[in-house]
């Protein structure tokens, strides 16, 4: 913290600053256009097969795509040559996956993480690097410009209107002034969007975590896995225990009815699951997104810096709570009832 | 009432209540953390998690409402 606060950085981000004003004082910085917010990813090609894909090739696809290379080619790039004493970014990566099992291990034992791990961390890591490199200029900022109702006027950069600048809509009357197009107002379709600030994406992840605990718990505990749902266990008691009177029979019966009925809530919980987990993904990094371009807008260029590093945290923390609410879920699921208790 | 008015009270109406509930359970959470903390220093690891799991719990609460707010906005 010391480091940051040193005149060696202080220095340089004032200058900047009282720059950055001086500047838009003399020559007027455009401000930021107020982003277009769509919960819908915006189609980015249209790509019909066969009527089987209407929604074409959307911006969240792309950069669900791109996450997954960045992933593949870093960790191809770094294991590539795997030396004994480890490299500075072989370090690094070393140092990620072994805090991240110890973690693991801590909360699952030394079996079960070994079988978790592999899962949980793939998810971890493809949800932060989809988040962080949300957060990066190759996002959001640039795409392709349409027509729409509500948009912003665009300054045109060459004459055959392929690049433009999409600019707030106070600067329309200036640009009209100079002979542009200000009756003409378009949308920007942004050609990247953080995979996760889609919902599908988010139930994607909630369903494989949540259909892979269903596989854990019958693994580790057989089909008497499923009794936790389908609780028909005190019925038998009631009429099966020796040595209880009639009451103590209709006691036991309406004991039975209620475990039953806590089997069905386990099963609504189930799904329950699917819709906590894509929705607090997809509502921390949507939010942030609009939080960010909102942030911009009102005051541009600086206000919003506070806010990248609160989203960088955020996107950190909503991987690490995917995560670890799987493996608490997981290890739920393969523990008995017995254990479970304790 | 016009419906686009509506609409906006309805957005704001939706996140500022919603958002209540978690507020206070989140200030629960870090103030009993940090209770925690305060008695125990050595135990701020098995500590940690579980606070992590709660406070997403609590949190997620919120961003439902947050969710409801931007679809009554935008959708």
């Amino acid at each position: 913290m010391s480091k940051l606060l040193s005149p060696k950085v202080l220095v340089p981000t004032l200058v900047l600053i009282v720059g950055l004003v001086v500047f838009n004082v003399v020559f007027h910085i455009p401000g930021v256009a107020l982003p277009e917010i769509s919960i819908a990813a915006e189609t980015v090609f249209d790509f019909d097969l066969f009527g089987f894909w209407p929604n074409g090739i959307t911006n969240t696809m792309l950069s669900s795509w791109l996450t997954t290379v960045v992933l593949v080619v870093a960790v191809w790039a770094i294991t590539r040559q795997k030396r004994e004493v480890p490299g500075r970014w072989q370090g690094a990566l070393e140092m990620i996956i072994e805090g991240m099992y110890n973690l693991v291990e801590g909360a699952a034992g030394h079996k079960w993480a070994r079988r978790f791990f592999p899962i949980v961390m793939t998810i971890f890591l493809f949800i932060i690097v989809s988040n962080w490199l949300g957060l990066t200029p190759l996002f959001g900022g640039w795409g392709a410009l349409h027509h729409a109702e509500h948009g912003q006027p665009v300054n045109w950069v060459n004459d055959s209107h392929t690049v433009g600048l999409w600019v707030p809509a106070e600067k329309a009357a200036e640009a009209a002034e100079e002979g542009g197009h200000a009756g003409e107002v378009y949308a920007l379709a942004p050609m990247f969007r953080a995979a996760t600030t889609d919902l599908n994406v988010t139930i994607a992840l909630a369903l494989v975590s949540v259909v892979l605990t269903q596989y854990f718990g019958l693994s580790a505990l057989g089909i008497g896995y499923l009794g936790k749902f389908f609780n028909v266990g005190g019925f038998v008691k009631a009429f099966t225990k020796k040595g209880t009177g009639c009451m103590g029979r209709v006691a036991a019966f309406g004991m039975g009815i209620i475990d039953f009925f806590i089997g069905v809530v386990e099963l609504i919980s189930e799904i329950g699951k699917v819709v906590s987990f894509s929705f607090r993904l997809f509502g921390n990094i949507f939010a942030g997104e609009v939080l960010l371009g909102v942030m911009a807008f009102l005051i541009p260029y600086l206000i919003s810096l506070p806010f990248y590093g609160l989203e960088l945290f955020v996107g950190f923390v909503q991987a690490l709570v995917f995560m670890m609410l799987s493996v608490a879920f997981f290890i739920v699921a393969t523990t008995t009832h017995g254990e479970e208790g304790h | 009432m016009e419906v686009e008015t509506m609409r906006l009270f309805a957005s704001a109406l939706a996140i500022g209540i919603g958002a209540i509930g978690p507020a206070i359970g989140l200030g629960m959470i870090g103030s009993k953390a940090m209770e925690a903390l305060g008695r125990n220093p050595e135990a701020s690891d098995q500590i940690f998690v579980p606070l992590i799991l709660s406070l997403a719990f609590t949190e997620a609460i919120g961003i439902y409402a947050l969710v409801v707010a931007l679809m009554i906005k935008f959708v």
